[in-house]
């Protein structure tokens, strides 16, 4: 019998060197670690455990990347305290690679400053971290306590998940469609249809998508609960990190006779552009089924939807429109990276004529430091989650989309479908 | 034996609740564990009482890395959640901070608001106590219990520090 993509990276990193089952308790070696703007908890939390000095010791010194994303620039004493925390350990553990006021978002940074390689096994300290599965990567968010002990012993316990494959036919729409399917999964299988399982994506579609669009699949496995979401390396992911690293990578796949608890089916044609109304993912319904709710706020951002495409999109629906009156258009992007692609293709004088607040790279529209809102106020985001109180007061309400979608609400003032928006564009 | 008091919750508890962002996870456990659920139950960080057993529908603690969740069920005396599913990394925080879960995918069925109930984690044995009806909780992988035993996971590394020889 085969192994899943998971059973073949965990049997790879096994400690005790045995190929594993699903099910199977073992001790795994990290490739690389991932601490982002809460990496002076890491060392907080080594204190509270009786290391005085904090983290004691570091397993490489080459393999711990820290990025201070969330809270740049701080917004107040507190976060420029907790980002003082962070530098500290990093300075003081003798960290090679620390990003201090980067700027971006750290598992954007990951994946293009090449830290992250087809077949590694990463896990950060952000439920997001599970997006470098686009790359090929087995990666997983974690608690500090956690990472205390992998950042000293480079080593972490897993248990082997069972898998579920998703396969993916079609042809995709001429618009960023990942968050679509990824809303679509979720309303039809349920918020936790993925619970302590791995995700494979698979499927004719899957190798349609852009880079771009299998973070946003990957980042999104943790909203149904995933523990890693992964494609298989191809010509555009060998590329991708080529072209970002010499050092030498092997990527993994899954058997043609693996065993998959599950096996799903959907063919993209049959989905309509999803949005997922307040406040899970899987509230997910089409949207014409919001159409005419009216907002106060839309966003294009976060490690979800912050990428050239996602901004790109925003400017061929917004070219030579307004934005529409009473509403906050918020657009930041990923990374320095994104931001520098956006002004080699001359989109921003578009956006900002048409209305756009253009943030700096980072978490901000999503964390929400850059995006509160008061009660009774209406949100469309293509950021990562809707939960009650995501941009602050208890009763104001955040629907989720694709970039289109909230390009298309903005424009309008209202949820509206991005395809009648597009036409002709 | 944990022994305690019944809050019921309904599924998909996220993280966002538990810890509201808007307390932010800046200002020291007791602060934040007063904003703990705040929106969609005001009154639970003002009256939940030490030895309190919280039981929930499924997904409980979906979301966020944020340690702060089950930091702040801790900081109010949160004896141990019982539902039928957790979120996979609110799971593992919980166990390695000291905060004991049970899968059981009957409890919120037969257990209501307000029901005294018995849990052994050990055996993973659920009594609701006011209805005299028996539960059965899926066990703990060994290595969880082996963290809770050990006390926390810090304990389980300082052991493993000192077994390697490596100084702290």
């Amino acid at each position: 019998m085969g192994q899943t993509m998971a059973e073949k990276f965990l049997s790879r990193k096994n400690v005790a060197g045995k190929p594993v089952r699903a099910g199977d308790i073992i001790d795994a070696r990290v490739d690389g670690i991932m601490l982002h703007a809460s990496s002076g908890e890491v060392d907080h939390r080594a204190m509270q455990g009786g290391f005085s000095n904090g983290v004691p010791r570091v397993f490489d010194k080459d393999k711990v990347y820290v990025i201070l994303d969330h809270y740049q620039p701080p917004c107040d004493h507190h976060y420029a305290k907790k980002n003082k925390a962070g530098r500290d350990m990093a300075l003081r553990l003798g960290l090679t690679h620390f990003h201090d006021a980067g700027p971006g978002i750290a598992h954007q940074m990951m994946c293009e400053l090449g830290y992250v390689r087809p077949g590694e096994l990463v896990p950060g300290n952000d439920s997001h971290t599970v997006l470098y599965g686009a790359l090929n990567v087995a990666s997983s968010g974690q608690g500090e306590a956690e990472l205390v002990h992998a950042v000293v012993f480079g080593e972490f316990w897993y248990q082997v998940p069972p898998t579920i494959k998703i396969v993916m036919d079609g042809q995709l729409p001429p618009y960023p469609f990942a968050k679509d399917i990824m809303l679509y999964l979720a309303g039809q299988y349920g918020d936790d249809f993925a619970q302590y399982r791995s995700v494979e994506y698979t499927g004719p579609v899957a190798g349609q998508m852009s880079i771009a669009g299998r973070m946003c699949m990957s980042c999104h496995t943790v909203e149904i609960g995933g523990k890693f979401g992964l494609f298989r390396a191809d010509e555009k992911t060998i590329e991708f990190v080529k072209a970002r690293t010499n050092l030498p990578f092997e990527p993994v796949e899954a058997d043609p006779d693996a065993e998959y608890e599950r096996v799903i089916e959907v063919n993209v044609d049959e989905i309509e552009p999803q949005v997922a109304k307040p406040h899970r993912f899987g509230n997910a319904v089409p949207v014409g089924e919001a159409a005419g709710v009216k907002i106060n706020q839309a966003i294009i951002g976060a490690c979800s939807n912050g990428r050239f495409e996602d901004i790109e999109i925003a400017h061929r629906i917004l070219k030579g429109r307004r934005v529409a009156r009473g509403v906050r258009f918020l657009i930041s992007p990923a990374s320095n990276e994104v931001l520098k692609e956006c002004i080699a293709a001359g989109i921003i004088p578009d956006l900002l004529d048409a209305g756009v607040y253009f943030l700096d790279p980072g978490c901000g529209v999503c964390q929400p430091n850059r995006a509160y809102m008061v009660d009774g106020e209406v949100c469309i985001t293509a950021a990562t989650r809707n939960f009650r109180g995501r941009y602050g007061p208890p009763d104001s309400s955040v629907y989720l989309g694709g970039p289109a979608t909230v390009a298309a609400a903005a424009v309008a003032g209202e949820i509206t479908d991005p395809r009648e928006v597009l036409r002709g564009r | 034996m944990i022994k305690g008091k019944v809050w019921k919750f309904g599924e998909n508890v996220d993280t966002g609740q538990l810890a509201p962002p808007v307390a932010g996870d800046l200002v020291d456990a007791a602060i934040g564990a007063r904003y703990c659920l705040v929106n969609i139950r005001p009154e639970f960080a003002k009256t939940v009482q030490r030895g309190d057993i919280i039981v929930a529908g499924k997904n409980f603690g979906c979301g966020s890395s944020r340690e702060s969740a089950p930091k702040n069920l801790l900081a109010l005396g949160v004896a141990c959640v019982i539902a039928p599913s957790f979120g996979r990394i609110f799971l593992r925080n919980a166990i390695n901070l000291g905060l004991p879960l049970l899968e059981c995918a009957g409890a919120p069925d037969v257990i209501k608001e307000g029901d005294m109930v018995e849990a052994d984690l050990a055996s993973g044995r659920i009594a609701d106590i006011t209805r005299g009806r028996d539960m059965r909780a899926s066990p703990l992988p060994p290595v969880l219990m082996e963290i809770i035993e050990k006390g926390g996971l810090m304990e389980y590394a300082r052991a493993k520090l000192q077994a390697r020889r490596i100084k702290s």
